[in-house]
């Protein structure tokens, strides 16, 4: 399914609309609960990071330690969970409901290939959202880290953008973006596939939801390191 | 015309058809009856392309359309074909006008504005009023049906098929179904294969009929000679009697 929804790439423009709508669906709707998520695991980061800090290490170096923390790890996981949560659910429940109510059939019947029609404008949807979500996952996540370690240790703004400075590399930028695309293409999937293989009435449709979010779960989680370790070695 | 010769299909070790034989002719209305459980929407879907024949023929206008891919199908197959699902199967997000118009916007080079002409034709030719922006939701069951159907001919098929189009309706819905079906036959010509259990509508709406029982077909005889059939089972089943062999 998945080789079949990225074929469909090529009738990208016959379904603008439907990718649009995912987009605000996938995008737009799931900016605040990002948001919110990212703010208090920015803000936690800072005050663990900052209470396990030896009195011998200066206080810049929380900066380092949030920023690369919140790129590399904690912003594309949690934006990753959060979505295989509200997004692959979301899709696995409406397909599902749709293949027990006939609804797929119809669409086949119609000459309408479901794949191309329901899979592939949330493909290309979360394709582009995921990335840009994480965008504002990171940037408010290490903002409410520095928050969080100035009323934890006092560190003021300057020496958290030193610390910032001293370890930033720009590849941890594309790393946090890779992941965040892999994320996104995996919630798809999982929550297509397993909406679209439901039987058996609304039990069916509630253990295709339950499946989508365990397994996309379980293969961001599997996914983040593969990356990590491939990419360390790339680059 | 479509002929369907030996259809064989079953789930496991279940067989639902066992070597079904019919021939629909063109422009006639052909139904076939039985039981619940025979297998007779799965027939459809069988023709349809749904689901896959174990075994036999379908021959669609002179092609032998069985090991058709679900391209071949998309192409070749179903622009020429309707189907009326027995629930209706509407997509539940999109508005009637919305779930009547996709097919006309993905597949015929029709303007918008033919297209809004063509939805509100469509409606109309299944005796709905302009309630293009409703959702199904809001529609009773008869009218959920009319607009399955108006669905279906939107696109103008040659052949259309309905999986027991009166199923759950009142005697008055059933009897404006069964008109409609008539009235699509001869003012669109659409050749109908229609599944129903409904005998009274069945002998008011199909030229032929035949009727499946234990995946085979027992019967098949014109509409008007219904009642003057020889054959035991089929007596039974229209008389809706209990023990039926």
């Amino acid at each position: 399914m998945a080789a079949e929804a990225f074929w469909a790439f090529r009738k990208i423009l016959k379904y603008l609309q439907q990718i649009i709508d995912q987009f605000i669906y996938i995008g737009r709707r799931s900016l605040a609960i990002v948001v919110v998520t990212s703010i208090f695991i920015g803000m936690a980061l800072g005050v663990q990071i900052g209470t396990q800090m030896s009195s011998s290490t200066p206080a810049w170096v929380e900066g380092g330690l949030i920023l690369r923390s919140i790129l590399l790890e904690m912003g594309p996981i949690i934006i990753g969970l959060i979505l295989s949560g509200r997004v692959a659910s979301g899709i696995a429940s409406e397909l599902g409901a749709m293949k027990v109510t006939e609804q797929i059939d119809a669409l086949r019947v119609l000459a309408i290939d479901p794949v191309e029609f329901l899979v592939m404008p949330r493909l290309v949807a979360a394709m582009i959202a995921v990335p840009v979500l994480l965008v504002f996952a990171d940037t408010t996540g290490i903002f409410a880290g520095y928050i969080s370690s100035h009323f934890t240790i006092h560190l003021t703004w300057e020496g958290f953008v030193k610390g910032m400075r001293h370890v930033f590399n720009q590849r941890d930028v594309y790393t946090s973006l890779i992941k965040a695309l892999i994320f996104g293409i995996v919630i798809i999937i999982f929550g297509s596939f397993f909406g679209l293989n439901s039987k058996r009435g609304a039990k069916g449709v509630g253990r295709a939801t339950t499946l989508a979010v365990v397994w996309s779960s379980v293969e961001i989680l599997a996914l983040d390191y593969i990356i990590s370790a491939v990419l360390f070695f790339v680059w | 015309m479509l002929s369907v010769k030996n259809l064989e299909k079953s789930f496991g070790s279940r067989k639902i058809l066992n070597g079904v034989s019919l021939d629909v002719s063109e422009g006639e209305i052909f139904s076939v009856i039985g039981m619940s459980g025979t297998g007779k929407s799965v027939l459809l879907k069988t023709i349809i392309g749904l689901l896959t024949a174990d075994g036999g023929r379908i021959i669609l206008d002179g092609t032998d359309i069985t090991d058709f891919s679900e391209q071949q199908y998309n192409k070749q197959v179903r622009p020429n074909m309707g189907m009326v699902f027995q629930e209706g199967a509407l997509w539940d997000s999109m508005t009637v006008g919305q779930n009547i118009d996709l097919a006309l916007k993905l597949h015929k080079h029709l303007s918008e504005k033919e297209r809004s002409v063509r939805i509100k034709e469509s409606l109309k030719m299944v005796g709905l009023p302009p309630i293009e922006n409703d959702y199904p939701e809001e529609l009773s069951g008869g009218m959920m049906k009319r607009v399955a159907i108006a669905r279906a001919v939107a696109t103008r098929p040659k052949y259309l098929l309905y999986d027991e189009p009166t199923t759950g309706l009142d005697p008055v819905l059933t009897n404006i179904i069964n008109q409609l079906i008539l009235k699509l036959n001869r003012e669109l010509g659409t050749t109908s294969l229609v599944i129903s259990h409904d005998i009274k509508s069945v002998e008011k709406t199909s030229d032929r009929v035949a009727m499946l029982h234990r995946g085979k077909i027992v019967l098949t005889c014109k509409a008007k000679e219904l009642w003057q059939q020889e054959d035991e089972t089929f007596n039974q089943f229209i008389r809706g009697e209990v023990n039926l062999k």
